[in-house]
Protein backbone atom coordinates (compact mmCIF):
# COMPACT_ATOMS: atom_id res chain seq x y z
CA UNK A 1 0.00 0.00 0.00
CA UNK A 2 2.35 2.25 0.73
CA UNK A 3 4.98 1.45 -2.64
CA UNK A 4 1.65 2.17 -4.59
CA UNK A 5 0.64 5.44 -2.63
CA UNK A 6 4.18 6.88 -2.69
CA UNK A 7 4.14 5.89 -6.80
CA UNK A 8 0.67 7.55 -7.34
CA UNK A 9 2.30 10.88 -5.57
CA UNK A 10 5.15 10.75 -7.68
CA UNK A 11 2.69 10.79 -10.84
CA UNK A 12 0.07 12.88 -9.36
CA UNK A 13 0.92 16.28 -11.03
CA UNK A 14 0.68 13.84 -14.01
CA UNK A 15 -2.64 13.00 -13.17
CA UNK A 16 -3.67 15.81 -12.55
CA UNK A 17 -2.47 17.54 -14.97
CA UNK A 18 -4.38 14.95 -17.66
CA UNK A 19 -7.41 14.18 -15.81
CA UNK A 20 -8.11 17.40 -14.75
CA UNK A 21 -6.50 20.84 -16.03
CA UNK A 22 -6.91 19.28 -19.66
CA UNK A 23 -11.02 19.13 -19.35
CA UNK A 24 -10.83 22.74 -17.70
CA UNK A 25 -8.39 24.00 -20.73
CA UNK A 26 -10.78 22.31 -23.31
CA UNK A 27 -14.19 24.32 -21.51
CA UNK A 28 -11.91 27.80 -21.46
CA UNK A 29 -11.44 27.28 -25.12
CA UNK A 30 -14.97 26.27 -25.68
CA UNK A 31 -16.51 29.29 -23.25
CA UNK A 32 -14.21 31.85 -24.82
CA UNK A 33 -14.91 30.58 -28.36
CA UNK A 34 -11.19 30.37 -29.08
CA UNK A 35 -10.44 27.93 -32.35
CA UNK A 36 -8.49 25.43 -31.15
CA UNK A 37 -5.38 25.25 -33.86
CA UNK A 38 -5.13 22.63 -36.93
CA UNK A 39 -8.94 21.63 -36.80
CA UNK A 40 -7.85 20.28 -33.68
CA UNK A 41 -10.76 19.01 -30.88
CA UNK A 42 -10.90 21.80 -27.72
CA UNK A 43 -9.98 18.85 -25.66
CA UNK A 44 -6.93 17.46 -27.78
CA UNK A 45 -5.40 20.74 -27.15
CA UNK A 46 -6.41 20.83 -23.20
CA UNK A 47 -4.62 17.24 -22.99
CA UNK A 48 -1.58 18.58 -24.91
CA UNK A 49 -1.10 21.49 -22.27
CA UNK A 50 -2.17 19.45 -19.19
CA UNK A 51 0.02 16.68 -20.19
CA UNK A 52 2.53 18.69 -20.61
CA UNK A 53 2.25 21.23 -17.79
CA UNK A 54 2.11 18.02 -15.37
CA UNK A 55 5.07 16.74 -16.20
CA UNK A 56 7.00 20.03 -16.50
CA UNK A 57 5.21 20.02 -12.81
CA UNK A 58 6.60 16.56 -11.83
CA UNK A 59 10.34 16.38 -13.48
CA UNK A 60 10.77 20.07 -11.55
CA UNK A 61 8.63 20.08 -8.97
CA UNK A 62 7.03 23.51 -9.52
CA UNK A 63 3.89 23.88 -11.37
CA UNK A 64 5.20 28.16 -11.27
CA UNK B 1 -14.75 47.88 19.77
CA UNK B 2 -14.22 50.02 22.49
CA UNK B 3 -10.15 51.05 22.21
CA UNK B 4 -9.99 52.47 25.57
CA UNK B 5 -7.40 50.87 27.86
CA UNK B 6 -7.39 50.58 31.66
CA UNK B 7 -6.60 53.57 33.96
CA UNK B 8 -4.59 51.47 36.35
CA UNK B 9 -0.59 51.49 36.48
CA UNK B 10 0.70 48.69 35.27
CA UNK B 11 4.53 49.99 34.53
CA UNK B 12 5.28 49.38 38.33
CA UNK B 13 3.78 45.88 39.13
CA UNK B 14 5.89 42.97 39.38
CA UNK B 15 5.47 39.69 37.27
CA UNK B 16 3.49 38.22 39.42
CA UNK B 17 1.19 40.81 39.76
CA UNK B 18 0.63 41.42 36.40
CA UNK B 19 0.05 37.37 35.50
CA UNK B 20 -2.42 37.67 38.37
CA UNK B 21 -4.32 40.66 36.59
CA UNK B 22 -3.88 39.07 33.06
CA UNK B 23 -4.90 35.90 34.65
CA UNK B 24 -8.29 37.45 35.94
CA UNK B 25 -9.12 39.32 32.61
CA UNK B 26 -9.05 36.22 30.92
CA UNK B 27 -11.23 34.51 33.04
CA UNK B 28 -14.07 36.78 32.32
CA UNK B 29 -13.50 35.83 28.38
CA UNK B 30 -13.63 32.25 28.62
CA UNK B 31 -16.59 30.01 28.62
CA UNK B 32 -19.85 29.37 27.05
CA UNK B 33 -20.53 27.94 23.44
CA UNK B 34 -19.26 30.59 20.94
CA UNK B 35 -22.39 30.94 18.83
CA UNK B 36 -21.16 33.34 16.47
CA UNK B 37 -18.78 31.21 15.12
CA UNK B 38 -21.51 28.02 15.31
CA UNK B 39 -23.46 30.24 13.26
CA UNK B 40 -20.41 31.29 10.73
CA UNK B 41 -19.45 27.53 9.92
CA UNK B 42 -23.15 26.55 9.29
CA UNK B 43 -23.59 29.76 7.01
CA UNK B 44 -20.69 29.69 5.18
CA UNK B 45 -20.58 25.94 4.63
CA UNK B 46 -24.29 26.13 3.37
CA UNK B 47 -23.49 29.23 1.04
CA UNK B 48 -20.42 27.22 -0.43
CA UNK B 49 -22.33 24.11 -0.74
CA UNK B 50 -25.20 25.59 -2.30
CA UNK B 51 -23.26 27.89 -4.75
CA UNK B 52 -22.86 24.68 -6.97
CA UNK B 53 -26.43 24.18 -7.86
CA UNK B 54 -27.03 27.54 -8.28
CA UNK B 55 -24.51 27.98 -10.69
CA UNK B 56 -24.99 24.73 -12.45
CA UNK B 57 -28.17 25.36 -12.33
CA UNK B 58 -27.65 29.23 -14.21
CA UNK B 59 -29.35 31.01 -11.09
CA UNK B 60 -26.28 33.16 -10.38
CA UNK B 61 -23.57 33.75 -12.96
CA UNK B 62 -20.42 31.49 -12.57
CA UNK B 63 -17.90 34.44 -12.01
CA UNK B 64 -20.41 35.73 -9.25
CA UNK B 65 -20.42 32.26 -7.60
CA UNK B 66 -16.75 32.54 -7.53
CA UNK B 67 -16.54 35.66 -6.16
CA UNK B 68 -18.56 34.68 -3.31
CA UNK B 69 -16.59 31.09 -2.99
CA UNK B 70 -13.28 32.78 -2.97
CA UNK B 71 -14.78 34.97 0.34
CA UNK B 72 -16.11 30.86 1.81
CA UNK B 73 -12.61 29.41 0.96
CA UNK B 74 -11.21 32.63 2.49
CA UNK B 75 -13.11 32.60 6.28
CA UNK B 76 -13.47 28.37 6.70
CA UNK B 77 -11.12 27.78 8.67
CA UNK B 78 -11.33 29.65 11.75
CA UNK B 79 -14.31 27.88 13.19
CA UNK B 80 -11.87 24.89 12.68
CA UNK B 81 -9.35 26.80 14.20
CA UNK B 82 -11.55 27.59 17.22
CA UNK B 83 -12.82 23.93 17.50
CA UNK B 84 -8.91 22.64 17.28
CA UNK B 85 -8.78 24.61 20.97
CA UNK B 86 -11.92 22.50 21.82
CA UNK B 87 -13.66 26.41 22.18
CA UNK B 88 -17.08 24.92 21.67
CA UNK B 89 -17.16 22.20 24.18
CA UNK B 90 -14.22 20.27 25.69
CA UNK B 91 -14.13 16.28 26.14
CA UNK B 92 -16.43 14.63 28.39
CA UNK B 93 -19.26 18.22 27.45
CA UNK B 94 -22.54 17.28 26.23
CA UNK B 95 -21.75 19.35 23.07
CA UNK B 96 -18.58 17.72 22.29
CA UNK B 97 -19.85 16.16 18.78
CA UNK B 98 -20.53 19.89 17.80
CA UNK B 99 -17.02 21.05 19.11
CA UNK B 100 -15.81 17.92 16.59
CA UNK B 101 -18.27 18.16 13.84
CA UNK B 102 -16.98 22.06 13.25
CA UNK B 103 -13.71 20.68 12.80
CA UNK B 104 -14.39 18.18 10.32
CA UNK B 105 -16.60 19.72 8.31
CA UNK B 106 -15.58 23.61 8.39
CA UNK B 107 -12.34 23.33 6.49
CA UNK B 108 -13.99 20.76 3.55
CA UNK B 109 -13.67 24.04 1.29
CA UNK B 110 -10.24 24.47 1.75
CA UNK B 111 -9.15 20.49 1.94
CA UNK B 112 -7.36 20.39 5.19
CA UNK B 113 -7.87 17.27 7.68
CA UNK B 114 -9.41 18.16 10.82
CA UNK B 115 -6.44 15.24 12.75
CA UNK B 116 -3.56 16.90 10.85
CA UNK B 117 -4.64 21.24 12.07
CA UNK B 118 -4.87 19.96 15.35
CA UNK B 119 -1.85 18.27 15.82
CA UNK B 120 0.50 20.63 13.72
CA UNK B 121 -1.44 23.39 15.14
CA UNK B 122 -0.67 22.17 19.23
CA UNK B 123 2.63 22.32 17.98
CA UNK B 124 2.65 26.00 16.76
CA UNK B 125 1.20 26.99 20.46
CA UNK B 126 4.50 25.24 22.18
CA UNK B 127 7.05 26.19 19.70
CA UNK B 128 5.77 29.53 18.16
CA UNK B 129 8.61 30.55 15.86
CA UNK B 130 10.79 28.01 16.87
CA UNK B 131 12.92 27.13 13.04
CA UNK B 132 12.82 23.43 14.18
CA UNK B 133 9.70 22.75 15.79
CA UNK B 134 6.99 25.16 14.83
CA UNK B 135 5.26 23.68 11.69
CA UNK B 136 3.91 27.08 10.67
CA UNK B 137 8.28 28.52 10.81
CA UNK B 138 8.32 27.78 7.04
CA UNK B 139 5.23 30.74 6.12
CA UNK B 140 8.51 33.38 7.72
CA UNK B 141 9.16 36.09 4.83
CA UNK B 142 11.17 39.34 5.36
CA UNK B 143 7.68 41.20 3.19
CA UNK B 144 4.26 40.91 2.87
CA UNK B 145 5.01 39.92 -1.26
CA UNK B 146 7.81 37.74 0.03
CA UNK B 147 5.08 35.85 2.56
CA UNK B 148 2.68 35.66 -0.47
CA UNK B 149 4.78 34.08 -3.13
CA UNK B 150 6.46 31.86 -0.19
CA UNK B 151 2.73 30.74 0.36
CA UNK B 152 2.19 29.55 -3.66
CA UNK B 153 5.34 28.08 -3.63
CA UNK B 154 4.98 25.58 -0.63
CA UNK B 155 2.12 24.63 -2.50
CA UNK B 156 4.25 23.25 -5.31
CA UNK B 157 4.22 19.31 -5.84
CA UNK B 158 8.04 19.00 -4.88
CA UNK B 159 8.10 21.59 -2.11
CA UNK B 160 8.71 20.33 1.52
CA UNK B 161 5.55 19.14 3.46
CA UNK B 162 6.45 20.99 6.85
CA UNK B 163 3.14 19.07 8.55
CA UNK B 164 4.05 15.81 7.47
CA UNK B 165 7.74 16.57 8.89
CA UNK B 166 6.16 17.68 12.09
CA UNK B 167 3.64 14.75 12.10
CA UNK B 168 6.92 12.45 11.33
CA UNK B 169 8.92 13.85 14.27
CA UNK B 170 5.56 12.84 16.49
CA UNK B 171 6.16 9.46 16.03
CA UNK B 172 3.87 6.93 15.11
CA UNK B 173 0.91 6.95 17.42
CA UNK B 174 -2.46 5.70 16.84
CA UNK B 175 -3.61 9.55 16.61
CA UNK B 176 -0.40 10.52 14.13
CA UNK B 177 -1.81 7.76 12.03
CA UNK B 178 -5.12 8.40 12.08
CA UNK B 179 -4.22 11.81 11.26
CA UNK B 180 -2.00 10.64 8.02
CA UNK B 181 -4.95 8.38 7.04
CA UNK B 182 -7.27 10.82 7.37
CA UNK B 183 -4.82 13.33 5.17
CA UNK B 184 -4.56 10.78 2.42
CA UNK B 185 -8.20 10.53 2.29
CA UNK B 186 -8.71 14.08 2.20
CA UNK B 187 -6.23 14.34 -1.03
CA UNK B 188 -6.96 11.49 -3.33
CA UNK B 189 -10.50 12.24 -2.31
CA UNK B 190 -10.85 15.78 -3.30
CA UNK B 191 -8.66 15.20 -6.83
CA UNK B 192 -11.06 12.50 -7.48
CA UNK B 193 -13.90 14.67 -6.93
CA UNK B 194 -11.98 17.42 -9.48
CA UNK B 195 -11.18 14.89 -11.74
CA UNK B 196 -14.87 13.58 -11.74
CA UNK B 197 -16.66 17.23 -12.17
CA UNK B 198 -13.95 17.63 -15.08
CA UNK B 199 -14.96 15.24 -17.16
CA UNK B 200 -18.47 15.33 -16.11
CA UNK B 201 -19.20 18.70 -17.78
CA UNK B 202 -18.55 21.06 -15.11
CA UNK B 203 -15.03 21.36 -15.48
CA UNK B 204 -15.35 25.45 -15.26
CA UNK B 205 -17.67 25.19 -12.30
CA UNK B 206 -14.75 22.69 -10.36
CA UNK B 207 -12.11 25.16 -11.11
CA UNK B 208 -13.82 28.43 -10.54
CA UNK B 209 -15.90 26.58 -7.36
CA UNK B 210 -13.08 25.06 -5.79
CA UNK B 211 -9.39 24.95 -6.92
CA UNK B 212 -9.16 28.31 -7.58
CA UNK B 213 -10.66 29.66 -4.35
CA UNK B 214 -8.95 27.34 -2.32
CA UNK B 215 -5.42 29.01 -3.88
CA UNK B 216 -6.96 32.18 -3.32
CA UNK B 217 -8.26 31.48 0.22
CA UNK B 218 -4.72 29.82 1.33
CA UNK B 219 -2.52 32.62 0.37
CA UNK B 220 -4.98 34.53 2.72
CA UNK B 221 -5.25 32.69 5.81
CA UNK B 222 -1.29 32.03 5.23
CA UNK B 223 -0.85 36.11 5.08
CA UNK B 224 -3.20 36.97 7.67
CA UNK B 225 -3.48 33.79 10.12
CA UNK B 226 0.20 33.13 9.90
CA UNK B 227 2.26 35.62 8.58
CA UNK B 228 1.10 38.96 9.55
CA UNK B 229 0.64 38.08 13.01
CA UNK B 230 4.45 36.14 14.16
CA UNK B 231 6.52 38.58 11.69
CA UNK B 232 9.64 38.45 11.85
CA UNK B 233 9.44 35.38 13.08
CA UNK B 234 12.50 35.53 15.14
CA UNK B 235 11.47 35.83 18.84
CA UNK B 236 10.18 32.46 20.66
CA UNK B 237 9.39 34.18 24.26
CA UNK B 238 5.33 34.15 25.67
CA UNK B 239 4.90 37.67 24.99
CA UNK B 240 7.81 38.34 22.15
CA UNK B 241 6.60 35.50 19.51
CA UNK B 242 3.24 37.60 18.56
CA UNK B 243 2.53 40.74 18.09
CA UNK B 244 -0.57 43.25 18.21
CA UNK B 245 -1.24 45.06 14.73
CA UNK B 246 -3.19 47.56 13.13
CA UNK B 247 -4.17 45.88 9.76
CA UNK B 248 -4.41 48.59 6.67
CA UNK B 249 -7.25 46.19 5.44
CA UNK B 250 -9.34 46.28 8.68
CA UNK B 251 -10.19 43.94 11.19
CA UNK B 252 -12.84 42.05 9.30
CA UNK B 253 -10.53 41.00 6.18
CA UNK B 254 -7.89 40.06 8.51
CA UNK B 255 -9.90 37.78 9.87
CA UNK B 256 -9.47 39.23 13.84
CA UNK B 257 -5.99 38.78 13.45
CA UNK B 258 -4.79 42.11 15.16
CA UNK B 259 -5.08 40.53 18.33
CA UNK B 260 -3.90 37.43 17.29
CA UNK B 261 -1.52 38.11 20.63
CA UNK B 262 -4.66 37.48 22.79
CA UNK B 263 -5.38 33.96 21.03
CA UNK B 264 -1.77 33.03 22.02
CA UNK B 265 -1.86 33.84 25.29
CA UNK B 266 -5.53 32.69 26.12
CA UNK B 267 -6.29 30.41 23.48
CA UNK B 268 -9.58 29.82 25.67
CA UNK B 269 -10.79 32.88 24.54
CA UNK B 270 -12.93 32.46 21.96
CA UNK B 271 -12.17 34.79 18.59
CA UNK B 272 -15.41 36.95 18.85
CA UNK B 273 -13.86 38.01 22.45
CA UNK B 274 -10.12 38.74 21.61
CA UNK B 275 -10.72 42.38 20.74
CA UNK B 276 -12.37 43.69 23.88
CA UNK B 277 -9.97 41.38 25.92
CA UNK B 278 -7.29 42.89 24.03
CA UNK B 279 -8.21 46.09 24.87
CA UNK B 280 -8.81 45.14 28.32
CA UNK B 281 -5.40 43.89 28.44
CA UNK B 282 -3.48 46.11 26.44
CA UNK B 283 -1.44 48.19 29.32
CA UNK B 284 -0.65 44.45 30.83
CA UNK B 285 0.33 43.40 27.10
CA UNK B 286 3.01 46.58 26.99
CA UNK B 287 3.94 46.32 30.23
CA UNK B 288 5.09 42.40 29.36
CA UNK B 289 6.70 43.92 26.01
CA UNK B 290 4.45 42.66 23.46
CA UNK B 291 4.98 44.41 20.20
CA UNK B 292 2.37 46.78 19.07
CA UNK B 293 1.98 48.08 16.16
CA UNK B 294 -0.49 51.10 15.84
CA UNK B 295 -3.10 48.80 17.80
Amino acid sequence: METFLKLLAAWMPVIFGVGFLAPVFAAMLVATGVEAPLGFAPIHVGLAAGLSWGLIAKFTGRWV
Amino acid sequence: MNETTSSVDYSSMSDAELAKAEKEIARKYIGGVPWGMVFWWFANLTIWFALWPLVIFNVIPLWVGFAIACVNVSIAYLPSHEAQHSNFAKVGHPLRWLNELIGRTSTIPLVLPYGVLRLTHMKHHSHTNDPENDPDYGNNAPNAWGAIWNSIKKRQSGSDDDYGKALEKMGQTPEVMAAIYEAIIWRLGHIAILIALAWSGFALEAFFLWFLPKHIGMSHIVFYLSWAPHVPFEKMGRYENTRAWRSKMGNIFSQGMQYHVIHHLHPAIPLFRNGAAYWEMRDILQARGVQIDGL
